[in-house]
């Protein structure tokens, strides 16, 4: 429950800012003027002319890479609530159990770079 | 009125517009993320019910239904990404590759 | 009315309403924004249901790393090629899809109802500690203690996705 308490703070905050946010841009679109040229719906571009498409595709190496994180920010999340309870509680055990699950991931991680998959170019 | 049922009415709610969303939408990602959506609404109610009954298994649960979920997206992303490499097209309605 | 209740509204409101939002948006980048802040709703209703473990577990994978998947293949997939014109259905499958989704709302809601009430009774004692108190450590014991098992299967899975993602995006990379 302190926990708890600690956060309504910061939710608190959080619908607050998202409130205000809401309410400037719903005022601005309700009384602001609207000259809406040909010039102003351009992209802007540090004052250059715009130079092709926004929507340019991504490389899928980005894709591997976030893959990657992916994988390892699941492993980071298991290791917290793990480090909390394993001197008390689980001792060798528990570096045996968190010991199999790095070496799975590792094995991944390894397979990953021997194909490639970590080079740029 | 926020009891167990508030939360769990919610969390049905949440599953039947992420239903809706695959059923309707044409784009694979949005219906990936309506998918996602009936994933969390399933989470909700065992975070719904862990707190009613006082049990930190379904926390647990949740944890396990995340990590399969991350899994789920990283794969099957990448199974989109290739049809779209081959087929140059996202439309699920064109995509009758695997008709017998 | 306490200020408990009224956060708990106002983010039960954000989650329905962002994820309405997702089903109805045309612009897939906008819908994946969207489906950002319905997530960030419910991290925060975890926060006030006593699972502060799980508020941050769903910021730092879904709203961060799972989005940034979702939005990585958008981008990949050049969004101007992806039929605009139509990005729903016809109207009958959508009245259609309405009518089913109903229905499953209402099939859920009576199934819960329905449900036996002795089997929902809190089985703490009243007075005893919930989920909330040590909600980090009675967690830890839960996934280590009586889910080492799945924990590891769970490892297993997660080398089997970083394998299969690999094949296919290496396959890409080749040619």
């Amino acid at each position: 429950m302190a926990f708890t308490v600690t956060v309504m703070g910061l939710l608190i905050f959080a619908a607050a800012v998202a409130a205000n946010f809401a309410g400037m841009i719903l005022t601005s679109t309700i009384l602001g003027p609207k000259r809406r040229n040909s010039v102003k719906d351009q992209p802007f571009e540090c004052g250059s002319l715009p130079v092709g498409p926004t929507h340019t595709r991504f490389h899928i190496r980005f894709y591997l890479t976030a893959i990657l994180f992916l994988i390892f920010d699941i492993e980071v999340v298991f290791l917290y609530p793990f480090i909390t309870i394993l001197r008390p509680e689980l001792g060798v055990t528990g570096l045996w159990i968190m010991g199999a699950f790095l070496a799975v991931l590792v094995f991944g991680l390894a397979y990953e770079w021997r194909r490639g998959g970590m080079e740029w170019d | 009125m926020f009891g167990v049922g508030f939360f769990l009415a919610l969390a049905f709610a949440l599953f039947a517009v992420g239903a809706f969303g695959v059923l309707t939408r044409r784009d694979p990602l949005v219906m990936f993320m309506c998918i996602e959506m009936m994933f969390n609404s399933g989470n909700l109610a065992l975070v719904a019910l862990s707190r009613y009954l006082g049990l930190a298994s379904g926390h647990a649960l949740v944890f396990f239904v995340v990590a399969v979920a991350a899994a789920e997206v990283a794969v099957g992303l990448g199974i989109i990404i290739a049809i779209f490499r081959t087929e140059k097209d996202v439309n699920v309605d064109h995509l009758s590759e695997l008709k017998g | 009315m306490g200020l408990r209740e009224v956060l708990l509204a106002v983010f039960a409101f954000g989650a329905l309403a962002f994820a309405l939002a997702v089903v109805s948006t045309r612009n897939t980048v906008y819908a994946a924004l969207e489906f950002v802040a319905h997530l960030l709703c419910l991290a925060a209703l975890y926060c006030l249901l006593d699972a502060p473990l799980l508020g941050v577990l769903q910021v730092m994978v879904y709203a961060g790393a799972i989005m940034v998947l979702f939005l990585f293949a958008v981008m990949m997939l050049d969004i101007q090629e992806t039929g605009r014109e139509s990005a729903f259905q016809g109207p009958g499958q959508v009245a259609g899809a309405l009518l089913l989704a109903a229905l499953l709302f209402a099939l859920l809601v009576f199934g819960a109802d329905r449900f036996p009430a002795a089997a929902l009774a809190p089985a703490a004692a009243p007075g005893a500690p919930g989920v909330g108190a040590d909600n980090v450590v009675r967690v830890a014991r839960a996934l280590f203690e009586r889910g080492a098992l799945v924990f590891e299967a769970v490892g297993v899975l997660l080398l089997t996705a970083v394998v299969a993602v690999m094949v296919m995006a290496k396959r890409r990379l080749e040619n």
